[in-house]
């Protein structure tokens, strides 16, 4: 369900609520790979029912709006959306 | 849409419907087939093309206003140059070759967490606008500021 993927910069847990189909998405983790960021994501459309659900209320408690990607930062700052330089910025 | 199979035929079915609305096809080709891939996924696992960018629950009814054109394009596209996922763009993007970035999301929170709620009405507001001088039609809340295709004011939306 949870991917990792490896990067040599692994200062920051680096958390990824995703959608298999998005393409902002996409983006994001290539550039979180580009830049060799360790981080982990997971793929919210290929779950199922209550698993999906648990996962849904999680992205609620930190992007009450909701959209793809929602991405955790140190478990406290979220970044919503494609944002390179947002991600850039908190990760220095 | 039942025809549709591949994400060729999608391509020439959504650039043919944005034509028609006068609103383009992004102009990054690797990343419109990535999205048509993310549509056809859509397709074969929900039985419509709904929104690669968004979370489809399964049930139409929920989704029906995810459906690619979905319901917040028109309104996003006049606020922001292009939709939420940036398949389509407005003819301003499209020419002048505009660089397009990831949008705030317009869906009611409500509905994009809909799938943890017991189901609430997912009936909308949007209705449809007719353009009196060329017919063109609108999908939103409101009327458009003026009509995408023949630039009358929003008086003449009906």
């Amino acid at each position: 369900m949870i991917k990792h993927v490896e990067g040599s910069n692994d200062k920051h847990s680096v958390f990824l609520y995703t959608l298999s189909t998005c393409v902002w998405c996409k983006k994001t983790k290539q550039f979180l790979l580009d830049m060799g960021i360790k981080y982990s994501y997971i793929d919210v459309d290929l779950l199922e029912g209550a698993q999906q659900n648990k996962v849904m209320s999680e992205i609620s408690a930190v992007n009450p709006q909701g959209g793809f990607p929602t991405i955790l930062i140190d478990k406290v700052k979220t970044v919503v959306g494609y944002q390179p330089e947002a991600i850039k910025e908190i990760l220095q | 849409m039942e025809n549709i199979k591949s994400p060729q035929e999608l391509r020439v079915f959504l650039e043919t419907n944005a034509k028609d609305k006068g609103y383009y096809l992004n102009q990054d080709t690797s990343f419109v087939n990535a999205l048509l891939e993310g549509l056809i996924r859509n397709l074969n696992r929900y039985g419509y093309s709904s929104c690669p960018c968004r979370l489809s629950t399964g049930d139409y009814a929920l989704d029906s206003d995810l459906i690619c054109p979905c319901r917040y394009m028109e309104n996003d596209i006049q606020k922001y140059g292009s939709c939420f996922c940036a398949l389509y763009v407005s003819k301003d993007v499209y020419e002048n070759k505009k660089t397009i970035s990831s949008i705030p999301e317009s869906r009611p929170k409500e509905k994009n967490f809909d799938v943890n709620y017991s189901h609430v009405s997912s009936k909308t507001n949007a209705k449809e606008w007719k353009c009196a001088v060329c017919g063109y039609k609108y999908l939103g809340d409101n009327p458009p500021e003026k009509c995408p295709k023949c630039g009358a004011s929003r008086k003449f939306f009906k």
